[in-house]
């Protein structure tokens, strides 16, 4: 048995090991807000948060999430989720909405430690998330609206 | 990027027989470099205090090309690589990893590496340091391709587990046993290593887009 937290709650699975966490959150738990993109950490799509920090769940084993503090698009709540979540509605960032659940984990995990990021820091945050619809420029603008809105209090 | 206000040390783990090369495999050319000496430039990127490359059964070949790894400094201060034999380097690459960090002080965190992940970027260096100065009392780790592993930086409260590695096993042993203290970095380019001459000469070709 292997013990996931996610979102806050303790989930035990009978399952292998090695099985990757999108695999467990998806089929498993049923958690289907994180998307499954090329299935090789190229994309993106399947981010989630360990211990505040993005991974790509296609490609981690359950085993090493084990014990650790996962968030999902399904739970996440901080105040920095809220402010991307707000600035992506206003700005409409979203286009075929694929992509959108991994953009905005990486966002959040960005705004978590970066309260007033560069275009730079958030190209750099951002480069492992791909759109394909091309939707960088609005992807940036909210995250920089999202900053400004946090103001002080990420 | 600076490490101004904390020292960090760099350990390269460049020890073992390479024995599906078949050869001294980081000596192999990499874009006009060895692949070891990418592997050291890249390092020098976060400005180390030192690097300590740990050597063995090639121990003299790498001793005799010290100038090509050592051949493009950093400016403003140019620390030279120390190259140190480890002669017992058939126990495994645990036993290596356990040497090189008894080489290194106790009160500075260490970033570890391999002489042959040359897809490893500085950007990707960089990446991992910044992780690291947001969460300084945990482990920074390359995660990829279903798995967590090096480059990695651990802060010095754990460089007594690192110590402990034993045979086959290296960082990755700790990495897994920690999970809670882990901060994982996504870095797909961490994935690719040369094991074999098919590996390097794929790599030039495929991703390199050299013909020869």
């Amino acid at each position: 048995m292997i013990s996931l937290t996610i979102n806050g709650k303790t989930h035990e699975l009978d399952v292998d090991p090695d099985m990757p966490l999108l695999w467990a959150l998806r089929d498993e738990l049923h958690m289907t807000g994180t998307k499954l993109g090329c299935g090789m950490a190229l994309c993106g799509a399947c981010t989630v948060h360990m211990n505040g920090s993005p991974i790509r769940s296609c490609s981690f084993p359950i085993s090493a999430a084990a014990g650790a503090k996962i968030e999902t698009i399904d739970g996440i709540n901080s105040p920095a989720f809220q402010a991307v979540q707000q600035a992506w509605r206003e700005l409409d960032v979203v286009q075929c909405g694929y992509c959108q659940s991994g953009q905005i984990m990486s966002a959040t995990a960005l705004l978590q430690t970066n309260k007033k990021p560069t275009d730079a820091e958030i190209d750099a945050a951002m480069s492992g998330n791909l759109c394909r619809c091309a939707t960088y420029h609005r992807i940036r603008g909210a995250i920089h609206q999202a900053a400004d809105k946090l103001g002080g209090n990420a | 990027m600076t490490t101004a206000s904390i020292e960090l040390d760099c350990l390269i783990l460049a020890a073992g027989s390479a024995s599906r090369f078949g050869g001294c495999k980081l000596l192999a050319k990499w874009q006009g470099r060895s692949l070891l000496a990418t592997s050291i430039v890249t390092a020098r990127e976060l400005e180390p205090a030192r690097i300590v490359v740990v050597a063995g059964a090639f121990y003299s070949q790498l001793l005799q090309a010290q100038p090509e790894l050592d051949a493009e400094p950093k400016e403003p201060i140019h620390r030279p690589i120390e190259l140190l034999e480890f002669p017992a380097w058939k126990l495994g690459v645990g036993n290596s990893l356990a040497f090189g960090i008894k080489q290194l002080q106790n009160s500075r965190p260490v970033l570890v590496l391999l002489g042959d992940q040359p897809l490893v970027s500085a950007q990707d260096l960089r990446n991992l340091w910044q992780a690291w100065c947001k969460n300084p009392d945990k482990i920074v780790c390359a995660s990829f391709a279903n798995t967590l592993g090096v480059p990695a930086i651990f802060p010095a409260h754990f460089k007594a587990r690192l110590y402990e590695c034993r045979g086959d096993r290296g960082a990755k042993k700790v990495l897994l046993g920690y999970t809670k203290q882990v901060v994982p970095v996504v870095m797909p380019s961490a994935e690719f290593d040369i094991d074999t001459p098919a590996d390097l000469i794929f790599a030039q070709q495929n991703i390199l887009g050299q013909s020869d």
